[in-house]
């Protein structure tokens, strides 16, 4: 029975079920919701891709594929995996938990997170429209001139992915922006940085990371595109160039990068740990530190992906010694991880829990391989190989894909108001886990035997090819697992059993909320007083509810003491508008019409005039 | 009991915060762009290559006190509307665009009176990418605080609420601090 | 229900506070700050002194610049080993008192791993490594 004041919240913050609000919607919950499917979507192209590829590699001299459709298969795979899966989908996560976790309504901009979707949305479509003219792009995912420049990749390919991932890249940093200022500026009061929930510092961390590392992938996709399109010469030798400034530049983000993809989930892993341990995490500083600190040192190992370039070897060392370095905070988040788990009581061994256990096994190994690679020497056998192919599946499917299926499981009730199966869940973890093993660990020692990476194909001489079929056999296996999660989910969103607010019996403020939240998510503003509000704290609430209008709270930075009451904007479709204006800005630019790219640019601008406009005083 | 409802001032409002973020991104794609400038220069033997002149530096210099001093006016424009005085912001406003339509038709002159282009060679490439990336950005940043005026003149602003104002102008210093780094590096640095 | 207090409540010695949170700050980001200005000034010199041909003068300056960097790292830990050894003031409150000590907890460890990177990436190259032979 609602009171009234959830009544007149509810007015406010209440959006009409149906396609116009589908369209104007600003609230962090369908946003997020949206993102997740969306990235699940792009998963399940990824995981086709993967399959394509082992099915071809499963036997030497196999003919299913052509060698130019293998090059556009593993080049769409990594992408796709990286951009259009892994990052949204912890992005739209992170959209739906922090505002909750944190005890606000919303984000801190809300149009301009509607918009950050659309452009993510109008991206992935962008890069998957190659493989509908016959031109996926087929560089690799890290796409390295002059191969990718313009003699050697003549066609539209290339130019699909470095527009794709620019025009992706509006979404990332804008994202990430929003993200940082909810974490400032909208803590409930009394969460100050030192009772942050470790979800939300590792989204905090990501999120600068994200502002950080965008701008060298962007500044390096223009000059691609330069390079390939008007004639410039920043990679070519001949006149001056240097294709180590892509590499230098690409690195520059892209180590960044994996780091963005990790810290989420060790954000994650943080959360579930204490909760089935029934015990607050062992070491929060030290677990916060770490995250900071993983974050800032991913800035300074980029050249590790370039030790077999030449580069003089003092240089090398500099960065040899942090990629050795950069291991010792995360090895202090798993020594956290596991001293929670055993100072704990007996923990609950729910399908969450598993996949975050399962996650410390295979990242460990994947780390352990890792620290190899530091090693010059080491690295310069083995790059280019199936060892590191090996690796960066371990610490990625491992390190992230563990971690996400986790929190998947675990914010499942939350998020839909229903259970799932438990039996369901634990098989797919172990059809997962074992199949997880069973494909990528042949792969360390068919690197080592010389089975070189991005191959369609290799010759029986090598006497790799029962780990091959070994590890496309595992690969079906950990399709299987996954197609049982999802049936798992599809099932429990039909007829699954109604999820109370809090099911685990879990520490942090999502779970003060019904399952599903409300649209204004808290009726009054929490207060918080210690790192695990629901264990530590019988009363929640305060008696600020914010009924006057569409109002959130801001809070000073690090203390969070209340500051004022922060106007919200109402729904629009100006977002959705502005998104289809740059669309049609990257769609003229790759079919290279200056007259359609100028007026695209002028709509698009039009559009943000009307946005401003409509706020009036609101930032949003 | 209620909770103050005043626009949050300068440094406390979301809006500012977010603008701020938003230009340590842009800082960060011209600071990656400059060393990329310095990481190709040192890997030539002469710099500029042979046949090509080094830029420009009274042009260079003239072009760099009329955008650095359009932050002058700007900062004039801010504390207009903190005032409450909407004049003295339009007034201060339209004479910062100025400055900068300054600064851009002397870039413009220089692009047409350059003997290279930036296909002839990687000095090429990079000398024209990096300043039409900050001339693109000026162009931004005369379009955002013209929508100000625009929007000052539909009485959105007044003392209590300017937010958008502070925020535009932080985007115009940006963009003139960004050109003294540029100025160094591009027309400067050569001469050592 | 908690009382959120009304805004505006007089801060006591705001002043002294504010250069506390700095000082906080510079614990933590300082170590970082000074190994990333190393790491990419050393990187810069070395490749451009390879390049010359010359290493020995620009050794000195790689020296020079991975000293500076530790005296930042160092002082940095100093600082935050102070704050956090000093015995809270009576009329903080607990929040304050507490996220002060765990900011000053981060500025020591974040210190001492910084000092070692700096050391292990700054020092130990020259001692080891010849210095512009590639690969």
């Amino acid at each position: 029975m609602a009171t009234a004041t959830e009544a007149r919240l509810e007015e406010i913050w209440g959006e009409e079920p149906g396609p116009a609000s589908w369209f104007t919607t600003g609230d962090h919950k369908r946003i997020g919701k949206r993102y997740i499917v969306t990235a699940l979507i792009f998963f399940f192209l990824g995981g086709v891709e993967a399959a394509l590829m082992r099915w071809q590699l499963a036997q030497p001299g196999a003919t299913h594929l052509t060698p130019e459709q293998y090059d556009e298969l593993f080049s769409m795979h990594g992408t796709t995996m990286i951009f259009l899966f892994i990052t949204p989908l912890f992005t739209g996560l992170a959209n739906y938990l922090v505002p909750l976790m944190v005890g606000t309504r919303d984000m801190a901009f809300p149009r301009l997170n509607a918009f950050s979707y659309w452009i993510f949305l109008g991206a992935g479509i962008f890069l998957y429209a190659g493989f509908a003219v016959g031109a996926a792009p087929n560089g690799g995912w890290f796409a390295y001139p002059p191969m990718t420049g313009p003699i050697f990749s003549p066609g539209i390919n290339m130019d699909i992915w470095s527009l794709g991932l620019i025009f992706l890249s509006i979404s990332t940093t804008v994202g990430a922006i929003n993200l940082i200022v909810t974490i400032l500026k909208l803590r409930a009061p009394g969460m100050t940085l030192a009772r942050m929930p470790l979800y939300v510092w590792a989204m905090f961390v990501t999120a600068w990371m994200m502002v950080l590392a965008m701008p060298p992938l962007t500044y390096a996709n223009v000059l691609l595109q330069l390079d390939r399109n008007l004639g410039t010469h920043f990679f070519d030798r001949a006149y001056g160039g240097d294709p180590l400034l892509w590499q230098h530049l690409f690195w520059l983000f892209g180590h960044p990068d994996v780091y963005i993809i990790f810290l989420p989930a060790v954000g994650i892993v943080s959360t579930v740990i204490p909760t089935f341990a029934r015990r607050p995490i062992v070491g929060y500083p030290y677990v916060a530190l770490a995250t900071v600190l993983t974050g800032i040192i991913a800035f300074g190992v980029w050249v590790h992906h370039m030790f077999a370039t030449g580069l003089p070897t003092l240089g090398l060392t500099f960065f040899a010694a942090a990629s050795m370095i950069i291991t010792i905070p995360s090895g202090v988040q798993v020594f956290a991880w596991l001293a929670t788990i055993i100072r704990g009581r007996r923990p609950v061994f729910s399908t969450p829990f598993l996949f975050a256990v399962g996650f410390i096994v295979v990242f460990v190994i994947g780390g352990v391989t890792g620290v190899m690679f530091a090693s010059v020497p080491f690295d310069q056998g083995v790059t280019d190989s199936y060892f590191i192919v090996a690796h960066f599946h371990y610490v990625l499917f491992g390190g992230a894909v563990f971690p996400l299926f986790a929190g998947l499981h675990y914010w499942f009730p939350k998020i839909t108001g229903r259970t799932y199966s438990e039996t369901l869940g634990k098989w797919s973890f172990w059809l997962i886990f074992v199949g997880f093993n069973v494909t990528f660990f042949p792969m360390h020692v068919m690197g080592l035997m010389g089975m070189p990476r991005r191959v369609y194909t290799y010759s029986p001489d090598l006497g790799v090819d029962g780990l091959n079929l070994l590890s496309s056999i595992g690969a079906a296996v950990v399709f299987g697992g996954i197609v049982l999660v999802a049936i798992n989910a599809i099932k429990s969103l039909v007829s699954g059993e109604r999820a109370g607010a809090d099911p685990w019996g879990a520490a942090t403020l999502e779970w003060a909320t019904t399952s599903p939240p409300p649209h204004y998510g808290f009726g009054s503003i929490p207060v918080v007083t210690g790192r695990d509000p629901l264990w530590e704290q019988p009363e929640l609430g305060s008696d600020l509810t914010l009924t006057d209008g569409r109002e959130i709270l801001g809070t000073t930075v690090t203390d969070a003491e209340p500051e004022e009451a922060l106007p919200m904007p109402e729904a629009s479709v100006l977002p959705l508008l502005t998104a289809l204006g740059f669309a049609a800005v990257f769609v003229s630019l790759l079919l290279g019409s200056v007259p359609a790219a100028l007026l695209s640019t002028l709509v698009t601008l039009a559009f943000i005039g009307a946005w401003t406009w409509d706020l009036g005083g609101v930032p949003g | 009991m209620s909770v103050a409802r005043v626009e949050p001032r300068g440094a406390r409002a979301p809006g500012w915060w977010g603008m701020a973020l938003f230009i340590v991104a842009e800082l960060t794609l011209f600071g990656t762009a400059l060393a990329s400038y310095l990481f190709l220069r040192f890997e030539a033997p002469t710099w500029p290559p042979p046949g090509v002149e080094q830029p420009d530096i009274v042009l260079g210099a003239i072009a760099t006190v009329l955008l650095v001093g359009s932050s002058i006016p700007m900062l004039l424009a801010e504390r207009g509307i903190e005032r409450g005085s909407l004049m003295r912001m339009r007034i201060c406003i339209a004479i910062s665009i100025v400055m900068a339509l300054g600064f851009l038709a002397i870039q413009g002159y220089e692009y047409s009176a350059a003997s290279f282009s930036w296909r002839t060679d990687a000095y090429g490439s990079l000398f024209f990418t990096i300043l039409s990336l900050h001339a693109l950005h000026v162009i931004g940043a005369v379009l955002i605080v013209a929508w100000l005026e625009v929007r000052s003149l539909a009485g959105h602003f007044n003392r209590e609420h300017h937010a958008a104002v502070q925020a535009g102008a932080l985007y115009w210093h940006f963009v003139d601090i960004v050109w003294l780094a540029i100025f160094l590096v591009l027309y400067i640095s050569p001469r050592f | 229900m908690a009382e959120l207090s009304a805004p505006g409540k007089e801060r006591q010695e705001p002043h002294r506070d504010r250069g506390a949170l700095a000082l906080a700050w510079f614990g933590i980001l300082g170590p970082p700050t000074a190994w990333a200005a190393q790491l990419l000034l050393s990187e810069a010199f070395a490749e451009v002194g390879c390049e010359a041909g010359g290493f020995s003068s620009m050794s000195l300056v790689l020296v020079l610049i991975t000293l500076v960097a530790l005296a930042i790292a160092v002082a940095a830990g100093i600082v935050a080993l102070a704050r956090y050894r000093e015995a809270p003031s009576h009329d903080g409150d607990a929040a304050r008192v507490e996220r002060m000590r765990f900011m000053t907890l981060l500025g020591c460890l974040s210190s001492g791993l910084f000092i070692v990177l700096i050391v292990l990436g700054g020092i130990v190259p020259h001692l080891v490594m010849p210095s512009c032979t590639s690969p």
